[in-house]
């Protein structure tokens, strides 16, 4: 089985502040890792390869600095690897980066499964998956704890489904696109070994170019939606302190307990 | 007894420790400032070997070493944990004669104080210590019980509470933006609060900062970062069948940390001429976790596949880059400056934790009683001018 | 010209999800202002308890289509359906909650109206263009709550599709209603390619620190005494899991691999209570992305309530034992 998995290069840190005068955002680290729930894809990915073969591609789309996250997948066990690179198509929404996954997906080759993490640790979107699936005609299925393939149905694959609080056995036709929970499993390190390793596995670069994409499909132009301002939330990062007897303070975290359970 | 105001920029290991040292004598007033949190930046980041004998502080500063060491135990005795001390004691592994004389002369100190240690050259009895070493080419190892890794964080919050008992104040979330200095006399500092504080002293703690708070007093300390680069290991079955000691060679050293091994390129291996090890930058662009450079993969995958094959495989957990800073002779810079009342307590490079106890005590007898002694004349500003 | 506030009413066994019912009190806020109506769109097997429950909260026009099963699992099949009805009514803006449903169905609408869909809102304003018109501000949390962001549908695109998070507007009082309701019957339901097997049986899942969704965290203030006695109970009230500092692992309190922080795990359960934990960054750089924090610490400056959302100075003795009680 071929599979892809669409990863994001997220900051280490999500400290960011806002520039009072220009609004811009002001990054207190530039380092990037990969997004976690993405790792657990990737150790999905490898897991599946591992009962039936085929090679596992990661994709990516970002800046040329991006290749560090895509090394590190290849160090986790990814065959190949693919970044997205372009002028033309970065600050795009998740309309305008999810054409332009698809389209890169469709360039590579073909796959019979797509995997990517539910949720990014920075936007958190949980959206680009979904979009990929779209672009690409086929089924897509999220909050996916776990997979598992079948030999006998080669064309189908199920997978545990947690949603309303409980878990559900679903089955879909391949090609389909599933969404990874982060913390479903505990992705396999990368070791000294298989990270040098990683720096020689095939790296593929797209611009816009080779995808073909129209401008005004892709990156700002192409999003519908756009980011008019930035500011930080009010009442500064320091904890609201809850003051009482003991009593008074069980009473209050039993309160903020149960409020946002009923969220869960 | 004339009252004696002390300001303390920096809370890390050294400016905790001084605080605490200060904050023993009735006539001190001691505020320390801190921009982020107690030992959390370069302390939180430092190894936290604690070694009866090794190659990073010279058998000459035995005392230090000692005093250093007795105090931590001290501490952990008082109040389990309280240091963070894990005794997993330690081996010292001599490639060559030099550093095979080293370790026999740091044994021979060890024992005279009480402790215990010993210079192995049987193979296999190393092999009992530390099953995945190779003992190929080596001639043999010193090793001792007694010792191993303290929590330069857990210390640091530790010396901060005990300042705050003797009446001292630490002032976290604080930053220290102007020292006011006039007729080239410490007078106070200002803070990001707005609030102006008068001083006898300032006592500048902020290790691979104080390039940049000497500049507030108009003074160049002459402070170099190295790099500390530093990965977490996840040994190749999970979980060790032994306890994994502290482990030294001239190129890197290990200890463990829960599970996992921690291991870091030795200081002394780096080369102030190569700006890939050292040069000077800005510690507040450093990522907490990440940021160690492609060649360091390298470096220990070659290291490890000769040393200790047995934990090659292991799985990279995490990493992170800390900078050591220190004066190009890698030695301390304490005491005195041009500037009268301003005193630096800083550089101590990778040795923070071993050294900040026994300079703590000796400079605050300088600031208190105007007492120097020999560690601080070797310390000295001066001796970079 | 498109004109209404629509939202879509996700509901699960013949029931309205709550999440969906609260959008009604953002969509009155708009309506405040731009005076538009307020409709849902139903796709369900049992459409009539869920049409009800949106005319008692003052939903004012109601699209329905009625399916020989529940589709909202299928999201090619849902999209399509959802997709249709909104070309339809043809709303100015459209409701959704930031749900795993709402989510992965609507990004698939999104590409079908070629729209966008921004994330997860916590709230709605409503701007005014040169031209006299109205648009809506969508702001949103962005790396993890550090900033917000204002998000805009762009002139050309319509309608403006939002999710909203949940629990951030409360769900209106019930009222006599009175709404319109239509059936669209004559929109197709595909076949979906997409199958539910079977319900599962529920597992424990507070073995796992990394999937919970709960988490108590210990630090050494958990150590004294029986003190971790309570911690256990606590937890197990809760249903959370457990976690800790190194000092709980190096004294076997809890095992190596619940050690949280640069040298164990990071965590991003959605509630996290942090008990006698000071806060170095080996520890509070592995916990992230919390809906909940909670520390509770007897040391006023420790360094904990800084990265908590809430903070209590006590002894956590005393705040477990009154806990336990309630």
């Amino acid at each position: 089985m071929d599979i892809a998995v669409l990863i994001k290069q997220v900051p280490v840190s999500n400290n960011v502040s806002v520039d009072p005068e220009t609004h811009a955002l002001i990054r207190a680290s530039a380092e990037g890792m990969i997004n976690p729930a993405d790792l657990n894809a990737i150790e999905e990915a490898m897991m599946l390869k591992e009962q039936t073969g085929g090679k596992v591609v990661v994709f990516t789309m970002g800046p040329p600095d991006a290749e560090k996250a895509l090394r590190e997948a290849m160090a986790h066990g990814c065959d190949e690897s693919c970044l997205i690179t372009d002028r033309v198509v970065a600050g795009g929404d998740t309309i305008a980066t999810a054409r332009v996954l698809a389209e890169a997906i469709k360039k590579y080759g073909q796959f019979d499964l797509i995997l990517g993490g539910a949720l990014s640790a920075d936007g958190a979107t949980g959206q680009v998956g979904a979009m990929v699936a779209e672009c690409l005609g086929i089924p897509h299925i999220c909050e996916i704890q776990s997979i598992k393939y079948d030999e006998a149905a080669p064309d189908k694959i199920e997978a545990v489904k947690k949603v309303y609080g409980e878990r559900f056995l679903v089955r879909t036709s391949l090609p389909a696109v599933l969404s990874v929970n982060f913390g479903c499993n505990v992705p396999r390190l990368a070791t000294l070994r298989s990270t040098r390793a990683a720096k020689n596995k095939p790296l593929a670069v797209y611009t816009n170019a080779d995808l073909n994409l129209p401008e005004d499909q892709v990156g700002i132009k192409g999003s519908p939606t756009a980011v008019i301002d930035s500011f930080e939330p009010t009442g500064g990062r320091m904890a609201e302190m809850l003051t009482g007897t003991p009593e008074e303070l069980a009473v209050k975290l039993k309160d903020l307990i149960d409020e946002e359970k009923g969220n869960l | 007894m004339e009252k004696k105001r002390i300001g303390i920029i920096g809370g890390g290991i050294s400016g905790t420790c001084l605080g605490y040292h200060l904050s023993l004598y009735d006539n001190a007033e001691v505020i320390v400032f801190e921009k982020a949190t107690i030992g959390g930046a370069s302390t939180a980041k430092s190894a936290g070997t604690v070694c009866l004998f090794d190659d990073s502080l010279k058998n000459r500063y035995w005392d230090v070493r000692l005093y250093g060491f007795e105090s931590y135990l001290k501490m952990e005795a008082e109040e389990k944990g309280s240091a963070g001390f894990d005794k997993t004691g330690t081996l010292v592994v001599a490639t060559n004669e030099q550093v095979e004389a080293t370790i026999k002369t740091g044994i021979a100190l060890a024992k005279a104080a009480g402790y215990s240690g010993e210079y192995i050259t049987d193979k296999d009895r190393i092999k009992e210590i530390l099953p995945d070493i190779s003992t190929e080419n080596i001639l043999g190892a010193g090793y001792t019980q007694d010792d191993g890794y303290f929590d330069g964080t857990m210390i640091s919050n530790t010396y901060a509470k005990k300042l705050q008992k003797n009446g001292g104040v630490i002032k976290t979330g604080v930053k220290v933006t102007e020292v006011i200095v006039k007729d080239n006399k410490v007078k106070g500092l200002k803070t990001s609060e707005g609030e102006e504080y008068e001083f006898d002293y300032v006592v500048d703690c902020t290790g691979p900062w104080s390039k940049f708070t000497g500049e507030l007093v108009g003074l160049d300390v002459p402070i170099w970062h190295t790099k500390a680069e530093a990965f977490f290991l996840c040994p190749p079955g999970k979980k060790l069948s032994y306890t994994f000691p502290v482990l030294k060679y001239p190129e890197f050293y290990a200890l463990r940390a829960g599970d996992n091994i921690f291991i870091c390129k030795s200081h002394l291996s780096m080369d102030l001429n190569n700006p890939m090890h050292a040069g000077q930058w800005d510690p507040d662009k450093l990522p907490e976790t990440g940021g160690t450079d492609d060649y360091f993969i390298d470096f220990l995958l070659d290291q490890l596949e000769v040393k200790v094959p047995g934990i090659v495989d292991s799985g990279l957990v995490s990493s992170w880059l800390s900078y050591r800073a220190e004066p190009k002779d890698f030695l301390p810079i304490l005491g005195e400056t041009p500037v009268e009342g301003y005193i630096l307590a800083t550089g101590y490079g990778g040795n923070g934790v071993i050294e900040a106890p026994a300079a703590s005590r000796d400079l605050a007898k300088l600031i208190m009683r105007g007492e120097s002694t020999p560690l601080l004349e070797d310390w000295a500003f001066k001796r970079l001018l | 010209m498109a004109n209404g506030i629509c939202i879509f009413a996700e509901n699960y066994n013949g029931k309205l999800e709550p999440a969906s019912a609260e959008l009604v009190s953002a969509a009155r806020l708009i309506q405040e202002t731009t005076k538009e109506q307020i409709s849902a769109v139903v796709v369900a097997k049992d459409c009539d308890g869920i049409i009800e429950e949106l005319k008692n909260i003052g939903v004012e026009k109601i699209y329905a289509v009625k399916t020989d099963h529940d589709i909202l699992f299928q999201d090619d099949a849902a999209s399509q359906v959802l997709a249709d009805m909104i070309r339809k009514i043809d709303p100015s803006s459209v409701l959704i909650p930031a749900t795993p449903a709402g989510r992965s169905i609507f990004s698939r609408v999104a590409m079908k109206l070629n729209c966008g869909l921004t994330a997860d809102c916590t709230e709605l304003l409503v701007g005014t263009k040169e031209d006299g018109s109205y648009y809506i501000k969508q702001n949103k949390p962005s790396y993890g709550e550090n900033v917000f962001v204002t998000i805009v549908t762009r002139d050309g695109y319509y309608p403006q599709m939002m999710t909203v998070r949940p629990g951030v507007y409360t769900i209106p009082e019930k009222s006599e209603g009175n709404a319109e309701v239509v059936y669209m019957d004559d929109i197709q339901i595909p076949e979906s390619r997409i199958e539910i097997a079977e319900i599962l049986p529920q597992e424990d899942s507070t073995d796992s620190i990394l999937s919970a969704e709960i988490v108590v965290v210990g630090g050494r203030g958990t150590l004294e005494d029986d003190n971790f006695e309570l911690v256990k109970q606590f937890a197990d009230k809760i249903g959370a899991a457990i976690g800790g500092t190194r000092p709980m692992v190096d004294t076997e309190t809890i095992p190596f691999d619940h050690q949280i922080g640069q040298t164990g795990l990071t965590i991003r359960p959605k509630i996290c209570i942090s008990l006698g934990v000071s806060g170095a960054i080996q520890h509070t750089e592995g916990i992230k992305d919390t809906k909940l924090f909670v520390a509770v610490n007897t040391d006023e400056n420790a360094a904990i309530f800084k990265v908590a959302d809430y903070g209590m100075v006590a002894d956590l003795r005393e705040v477990l034992e009154n806990y336990l009680k309630l």
